[in-house]
This record gives C-alpha cells, structure tokens and sequence, in this order.
C-alpha cells in the first residue's frame, strides 16, 4: 500500500534531511519508524502524506505516486501529527462536522458516524465544549477521529501517543491493533520503544535520516546480540550516530 | 466543491471565527485616528446641518484697505457693480489704511467688527507702482475672507475673478492708457456675484464626493485586513492549516472559500453603508453605479489580504506586509479628495476610479466607461491576485512551518549569538551614571537617534513658543517689508539677505515677554517628555539620567547653588579678560524699570534651558553613548553634538564650534567625575544668564535684552577675541578661560584624589 523508493529531503540548501530512504508497507500490515528526535521521521511522515515533496525518489501510496496525484492520495489516507492542530474556538462538533464536509461524507451519514466514534473514544460528554478547554488526551483523540473521518485505507500516525496518559495510549493502541485486523495499513512513527514493539510487524531505526536497520523486534533484537529491543536500538544508534 | 466552498465560506465568516485581537498596534492606530478624523468630519457636517435651520447673519460689507485713486474712480462709475450682490444685501464700503498689508489678525477683526465678507488690501501707492510695472505684472492686491463659513470662500473666488482679475483690470489699462484689444467684458453691463448655492447641495457635495467613498475605503480596509489575515496566516500560525491541506479539497477551493468568507466580512459594513445612501442619491443609475464599485472594491481588496496571507506564517507579519498597502490606498483616497488632482485618466484607475465614482454615483454625474473600466481592471486584479494565491498554497515553503535555515545561516546566527554575549547590553564598555544598556539597535539608529532627537524636540517647541511673537510682528508695518523681500528672492543674493534678515526678526523676538515666557515652558516641556522616556521607556530611575538621591538631604541644593558659583566665575572670567584686553566697554547700570518683568522672565526662562541642554547632552546621551562606544567617544559625540546644535545661530563660526565643543566638554567631564548633572545645570544656567542679562553681551549669536549692565564692543575690538555676533563663546577668550578651567578640574580632582586615598 505504501511505497517509498529512495526518498531524500532538503530544505531549500540545508543538508540532506532524510537520506535515500526506502521500504514497503502492506495491506493490514504496522509498520514503525522508530528514531530520536531529528532523525527526520516528521519530515519523511510529512512527505509520504503529501505535505511535503520529495527532493529525490517517490513515494507512491495504493498506486498513486505524492507528486502526481496528491488529491487522491489525500482522499485514501489519514494523517495524524503533533504539529497539526485544531482549531481552539471550535467544538468537536464544528469541527467534525467541518471536516466532514470537506471530504465530501454523505450528509445523512455524517451524524451517525461522529456519534459512533465520540461514542468510543469517550468525546460525547465534551462534544459541545472547545477545544481550548479540553485536555491533551482529549485534542489527540479527537484529532485522531478526525483524521480517520472518511474510513482511510492508509493510515500514518507521527507520535499518536505522545504526551498521553497510560490509559488514553491503551486506547489508542488497542484501535490501532483494531484497524490492522481491518485491513488498513498503518504507519507509524514513535520513539517509545514499548509501542514499537507490541504493535509494529516491522520496525525501520531512522538515524540521522537514513535506514539503518529494518526488521521485526525480535529479529532487530537477535541481529545486533541484544538482550531485549531497547538494547538493540542503542546499540544501533551508537554504531552509526554521528556528531556534528 | 461546492460543499467545501460553503464549508469554508461558514467557517471564514461564521461566528466561531471571531476576529482576534492580534491586530498590530500601528495598524490600529492609524485605523483609529482616520476613524477619529472622519467623525470630526461628519460632527462638523451635524453641526453645519444645525445651523442650516436658524441662517446665520451673512456678512454683506466690504472692506477696502488703502483704496489707490483708480479703485475709487472705479467704484464711483460702476457702483451697481456691487451693489446687491451678496445675500440679496446692499453692499457698504468701508475704507481703511493700514501698513501692514499681511496683518491677518487685524484684518478678521475689522470684518467681524464691519460684517465684511471681504477685505481688499492694496499696495500703498498703488497708481504709482501699476504705471511703472508692465501691465501683466501688476502689484497684487490681497485679499481676505472670513473662515467660519464655506461661501465665504465661494464669493471671494468669485469676486476675484469677475471683479479683480476681469473688469477692474480693464478699467486700470483704460485709465493708464494701455490699449485694450478687446474691451467685451468691459463694455457689456458687468455681472452681479452669484447669489450663493444653496446650503444642502454644497454640504451633499463635499460629503458625497469627500466622506462617503473615504468611510467606504476605511471600512473594507479595515475589516478585511481584520477577517483576511485571521483566515489564512491566522490558521497557520494557530497550527490548524495543515490540516486543511490533508483534505482532498483543491488549493483553488481553499483560497476561494477564505475569499468568499473575507469578501462577505468586507459587505457587512458596506451595505451599512449603502443603505441609508438609498434616498441621497440623485439617481437609481448612479446608486447601482455605487453598489457595483463598493463590491468591486471589496472583491479586490478582499482578494489582496488573502494573497498576502498566503504569503505570511503569523497574523503580525501579515498585517505589517499589509500595513503599506492600507497606507498606500489611504494616501491616495487623500488625493483624491483634492479636487485639483483629478485628472482625466484617473477615474479609469482602480481605487482613484473608485472613490471618484463613489462620490460621482451618489451626486448624478457617473462617467459610465470610466465606471466600467476600472470595475473590469479591478475584477482582473481580483482574479490575478487570487490565482497567485493559489500557486503560494501549492509551495511548501508557504503552506508547511519548516525550519529551512542552511548551515551557513546556522554558522551566522552562531556568530551573532557569541557577538551578543560580549556586546555592549552584556557588558557596558564604560558605565556612567549607572546606566545599563537593556536593548540593541543598529550603530545607525543608535547614534542618529541620539543626535536627532534633541533637535527634534527643540525645533517642536522653539516653534511654537514663537507664535505670539511672530502674531505681534505681522501688526507690524516692518512685518511688510520682510514678506515682500521672501517674495522677491529670485537669486542666491537675495536669500543672503533674507536669511540675515530673519536672524534680525529672531533677535526681536528673544526680546518678546510671551516668547521667553514660552520658551521656559517649552523647555520645562523638553524636560518632562526626557523624564517619561527614561521612567516609562527604558524603565531605569531618575540616577541614570544624572539626577541621582544625594544624602543627605539638601546635598542636591548644595551642589546646585556650588554650580551658580562656578558658572559666575566662569563667566566673570570671560568678562574680565574681555575688559582687560580692551575689547569690551562697560556703560555702567542699564536696567530700566520697565524692563524688570522681561527681565524676571528670563530668570526663569534660563533656569529650565541651562538644565534642558544639560539634560539632553550630559544626562541622556552621554550615559547611553558611553555604554555602547566608551566615554571619551560619549564625551566627543555629546559635545559636537551640542555644538552643532548653535550652528543656525546667527555669527557661528569654526572658532565657535571648537569653543561650544570644548564648553559641553567640560560640562561632561565634570558631571562624570561628580556623578550627576545637578552642578552643570546650575553653571549652563548662569553663564548663560550672565552673559545676556548681568553683562549684557550676546549669549550664542542670541542678542541680550533687559540687562543689568550694559556693555559693547569697543571700537578696536577684534572678532577673534570677542566672538563678534556670535557672542564671548565665539572668541578666544572663551577658549583660554576653558583651558584654564580644564587645569583647575584637573588639579582639583586629583588633589581629592588624594584625600580620599
């Protein structure tokens, strides 16, 4: 569903942000991009979802490459990243209904799909409150409602869990497994090592903009000798880390 | 695309999207002070509309000042001329004479006294000048008109060019003998004055043409910068955009969403507007003709704030990119409120064509194709604008917030941050009076802010405080003479002599009660706005502007009265030399009693200048100047500035500028080594005092009045000791008794030096 063949990113004439980056992801497969911060997860994140264009290579996603047809990529995928926020004035109604709107749900539908998904996520309570009163877990599980809004076949979630509590990540990641055994393709990016592992089929270690070790967690565990996965990440990152 | 639009369209201009508060201070105020503008305006208009109902008394006379013999003769033969002509009123002639041909004052005096709607002013000896001087140039003769009323003005013009300029000028070349070609004005029975237009029209023209098309302007300037900035830049700088772009929605939807949400902001207060327009318009034509500019307008601007937002991260920078192109239109709404730059191409201009056909419109006189034109160059701007709207939206550079700095910019913001750590708001290079520099400017706006703004402030007040002296000169008949010699400067030569005879006008006024009253609460003026900027807008204490808490108390008194001594000794010094060396003669006591209350005024008019200047060189710039460059550039950059600061004074020389240099020189040095300006103060006030009013000679090319002694320069006297024009401080005199009082405070320091040790 999800092909990237040797991408790399500059800024306007920074260096090389991401590095000839390549790998696949299939139908009802997870797969993780797990790195520090400033390794370019955002950015390569930025670039499969059409946000950014690639400087080199192409990313083509079920059969659409970003920078032919980036409406249509648009229309199979949800996007899901910290730097995207929601608009503090409005309420989780507006802006379901807003975005429901922009990607064209039939109007009849609409009603019944947000009050299932306020439903399990627990937003019906603060549906009509604003954003702006709401907490951190909160946003992040309405923005996660709104961006699955038009049933994505492609999902890529930078950092879902990020700045939640244990409970909230439980949930997310429980839907996350949810929608595997639907069927959709989920990419994502962390650098929580116990997320990476319980849900990634494949786990790609980004450092300093480059792949240096694809894998499951088992095997990225057995390959560099390692007593469990957080050992193995190290051990990578130390080997081919370098300053400046 | 239709959903999105509409989706977008409510969420532009739905009511969750409240206009913040992030408008830009300046563009607030420039909004705020138009808006006041334009209410004063319209109150005015109330006020005219008011009085429309009880007609006030027209004034019908007609004031004839030094009537020349052709004048009289001239009204003797064609009296129906001016008979019944204002107001349906007879008019009277009333005869006068008076020197002072410019004298405005006395001039609306008499008409309110005689009810004139007018004054003619001729020339004394006008038959005589007319004879000699070629026809077409003949001496002019003035006129003047009540102000409180507009047809006044109306009248006058008409008066002017019926009377003056046509039948009276063929009357004077038939009475001198020239040889008139074509005598058909004259010969033909004149025509009376106009009767004035009537109240409503003129008030309806000027507001219709003036007012309605600049509330307009404001209007859709002001809402769509508010509502235009929030849509675009305001989402990307809330972080909300992003995701906006994820949708399928097509960049071109997205930019005419916003724009229909911004264009129907923009309508509100236009239809408030053009409502009650409805039954002022002459003509339905002509309201269409408005209502299609007002949307036109509002399109194309509407259009301008969205380009301009897609070309900005946050709501600031938006509304500064945009703060020049309000500026810009605004500017050209002024013009064309000026009836004299409207030209034929204009009304053909978007924005000229707008305002000029707004006013058209409503009055009835629409030009259709210049309508046409500019409403269709307008809607093609409107689609330009909003195309290249749409290609910014397809470059990341303006939809996605990236850090994008290269490794040279990285290399350079490094280096500025480690010339941050050692520059002069880090470390003071020289520290006086405790200050502390708290903000970094550029070299440039730091030093020409330092030099300019003593200049700027004097050169506001100096003029002001001259007004009642420059109202008592124009009474006087001199007063004519000096205007006419402005008049005829038509080379260099005679700018010489009028820029010499200003200084002479400038040395009257000094001599004026109100002037020097003035001048002292200019200058205590200069001093307070100098005690806000260092309380207010640096936020330091009173002590870094050299005025520190002396314990114990009275210390401050002391030191000042320490400073009355020394000036006087100064000074004393100065005289003396000048007396021994021959150069000055004493006359003895000279004080009239009639002088003693200018003589008062200018006690206390020298007490607040001794101390503005100080202030202004030794308390303010050197301290600042010094944390930056060190204190011997403060103490030179302080001190030419000072003595650039007399350059305009009358008799300034080379000499001059070394002697005024090498005097705040020593003030500087000598406030620096007491810690505060209360001493200098006290000596700047004294040798200045001392100078015009103790010894009676030139204080800085500026004459003395109401002196005590009375002294001049003896007739061998030489320039180059006395200083000639300019004063003591232009001579070498004032330069060895400095150098001395540079030894004496030399010795003097370190023999306390000493002590302390």
């Amino acid at each position: 569903m999800i092909q990237v063949e040797h991408v790399s990113k500059r800024y306007n004439k920074s260096a090389l942000v991401v590095k000839d980056v390549s790998f696949q992801v299939g139908k009802g497969q997870i797969f993780g991009l797990l790195g520090p911060n400033g390794a370019g997860k955002t950015t390569l994140m930025q670039m499969i979802s059409t946000l950014l264009k690639p400087t080199e290579g192409s990313v083509r996603i079920c059969g659409y490459d970003t920078k032919q047809a980036p409406r249509q990529i648009r229309e199979r995928i949800g996007f899901l990243t910290t730097e995207i926020k929601l608009d503090p004035l409005s309420t989780p109604n507006q802006l379901y209904d807003f975005f429901g709107e922009l990607y064209d749900i039939p109007k009849e539908q609409i009603p019944v799909k947000k009050k299932e998904s306020f439903e399990r996520f627990g937003i019906t309570p603060f549906a009509d409150k604003r954003i702006m009163e709401l907490s951190t877990g909160m946003k992040q599980k309405i923005s996660i409602v709104i961006s699955l809004i038009h049933d994505p076949q492609v999902i890529i979630f930078d950092e879902p869990t990020n700045g939640l509590d244990i409970l909230t990540s439980r949930q997310v990641m429980d839907y996350l497994l949810e929608l595997k055994a639907l069927g959709r393709s989920v990419l994502l990016s962390t650098h929580i090592f116990s997320v990476a592992e319980q849900l990634c089929d494949e786990i790609a270690i980004l450092v300093d903009g480059t792949i240096v070790e694809q894998g499951s967690a088992e095997e990225l565990t057995k390959k560099t000798e390692s007593k469990n996965f957080e050992e193995a990440f190290f051990k990578l990152y130390t080997k081919y880390h370098t300053e400046g | 695309m239709r959903r999105a639009i509409r989706a977008l369209v409510r969420k532009t201009f739905g009511k969750n999207h409240s206009m913040r508060t992030e408008a830009s201070v300046i563009t607030m105020l420039v909004c705020v002070g138009f808006f006041v503008a334009v209410m004063a305006y319209f109150t005015s208009l109330l006020v005219y509309y008011a009085r429309r109902e009880k007609p006030i008394d027209f004034h019908e006379n007609l004031i004839v000042v030094n009537p020349p013999e052709s004048w009289m003769g001239y009204t003797e033969e064609y009296q129906n001329i001016l008979s019944e002509n204002v107001a349906g009123k007879e008019t009277m002639m009333v005869y006068k004479d008076w020197d002072a041909i410019y004298d405005v004052f006395t001039f609306n005096s008499w008409m309110d006294d005689e009810k004139a709607f007018l004054t003619l002013v001729f020339p004394r000896n006008f038959d005589e000048m007319a004879l000699k001087a070629p026809i077409d140039e003949l001496p002019e003769i003035l006129t003047y008109y009540p102000t409180d009323h507009p047809e006044y003005a109306t009248v006058q013009k008409e008066f002017k060019e019926k009377i003056l300029e046509k039948d009276y000028l063929r009357y004077l070349q038939i009475r001198l003998g020239v040889p008139v070609e074509d005598s058909e004005v004259f010969d033909s029975p004149v025509t009376p004055l106009g009767k004035p237009t009537g109240w409503m029209h003129l008030m309806l023209d000027r507001g219709s043409r003036m007012v309605v098309p600049l509330l307009f302007f404001i209007a859709i300037l002001y809402i769509c910068m508010l509502s235009g900035m929030n849509a675009i830049a305001g989402e990307k700088e809330r972080g909300t955009f992003a995701s906006l772009l994820m949708t399928p929605v097509a960049r071109g939807t997205i930019v005419l969403g916003n724009f229909t949400g911004v264009f129907l902001h923009a309508m509100i207060p236009s239809v408030l507007l053009l409502l009650p327009l409805i039954p002022l318009a002459s003509s339905v034509g002509g309201y269409l003709s408005v209502l299609v500019l007002v949307v036109s307008l509002a399109l194309f601007v509407s259009a301008i704030t969205i380009l301009i937002s897609c070309l900005n991260n946050t709501i600031v920078s938006a509304q500064t990119t945009f703060l020049p192109i309000f500026l810009i239109i605004l500017v050209v709404c002024v013009t064309c409120m000026q009836e004299s730059t409207r030209n034929p191409i204009n009304p053909f201009l978007p924005i000229y064509g707008h305002f000029y056909g707004i006013g058209d419109g409503l009055m009835g006189t629409v030009s259709w194709p210049a309508m046409l034109v500019c409403t269709l160059a307008t809607l093609i701007l409107t689609v330009i604008c909003l195309k290249v709207s749409e290609k910014l939206l397809g470059m990341e550079s303006f939809t996605v917030a990236v850090e994008t700095k290269s490794e040279k910019e990285l290399r350079k913001a490094a280096k500025a941050l480690a010339r941050q750590e050692k520059d002069y708001v880090s470390v003071s290079r020289a520290e006086v009076f405790g200050y502390k520099a708290k903000r970094r400017k550029s070299v440039l706006s730091f030093l020409v802010g330092h030099a300019l703004l003593p200049l700027a402030l004097l050169s506001l007040f100096q003029p002001v405080a001259m007004i009642p002296a420059i109202l008592s000169y124009m009474r006087d008949p001199a007063s004519t003479e000096f205007i006419r010699m402005f008049k005829s400067i038509t080379n260099v030569s005679a700018i010489s002599d009028v820029a010499s005879a200003s200084v002479k006008v400038f040395s009257g006024f000094m001599q004026d009660k109100f002037f020097i009253l003035f001048m002292g609460l200019g200058y205590w003026a200069v001093i307070a706005i100098y005690i806000c900027i260092v309380r207010f807008r640096e936020k330091n204490p009173l002590s870094t502007l050299g005025f520190p808490k002396l314990a114990p108390k009275g210390t401050a008194v002391k030191a000042y009265l320490r400073g009355m001594v020394f000036g006087l000794i100064l000074i004393s010094s100065v005289y003396g030399l000048l007396l021994l060396t021959g150069q000055v003669e004493c006359h003895g006591f000279s004080l009239e009693k009639g002088s003693v209350p200018l003589f008062l005024l200018y006690i206390l008019m020298w007490i607040p200048q001794g101390a503005t200047e100080e202030i202004m060189m030794r308390g303010y710039m050197m301290p600042r100047v010094a944390s930056r460059f060190g204190l011997p550039f403060a103490i030179f950059f302080s001190s030419m500035c000072f003595s650039l600061m007399h350059a305009g004074n009358a008799g300034f020389s080379f000499l001059a500028l070394i002697n005024l240099a090498l005097i705040a020189a020593f003030f500087a040095v000598f406030a620096y080594t007491s810690g505060h300006i209360y001493t200098v103060c006290a000596m700047h006030t004294v040798w200045n005092f001392c100078q015009g009013n103790f010894f009676g000679l030139e204080v800085s090319g500026n004459p003395g009045s109401a002196s005590i002694l009375s002294s001049s320069y003896s007739d061998h006297a030489r320039a180059l000791l006395t200083g000639g024009a300019f004063g003591p401080e232009g001579g070498l005199c004032v330069t060895i008794v400095i150098a001395m009082a540079f030894v004496v405070l030399f010795f003097a320091k370190k023999k306390s030096k000493r002590a302390n040790v």
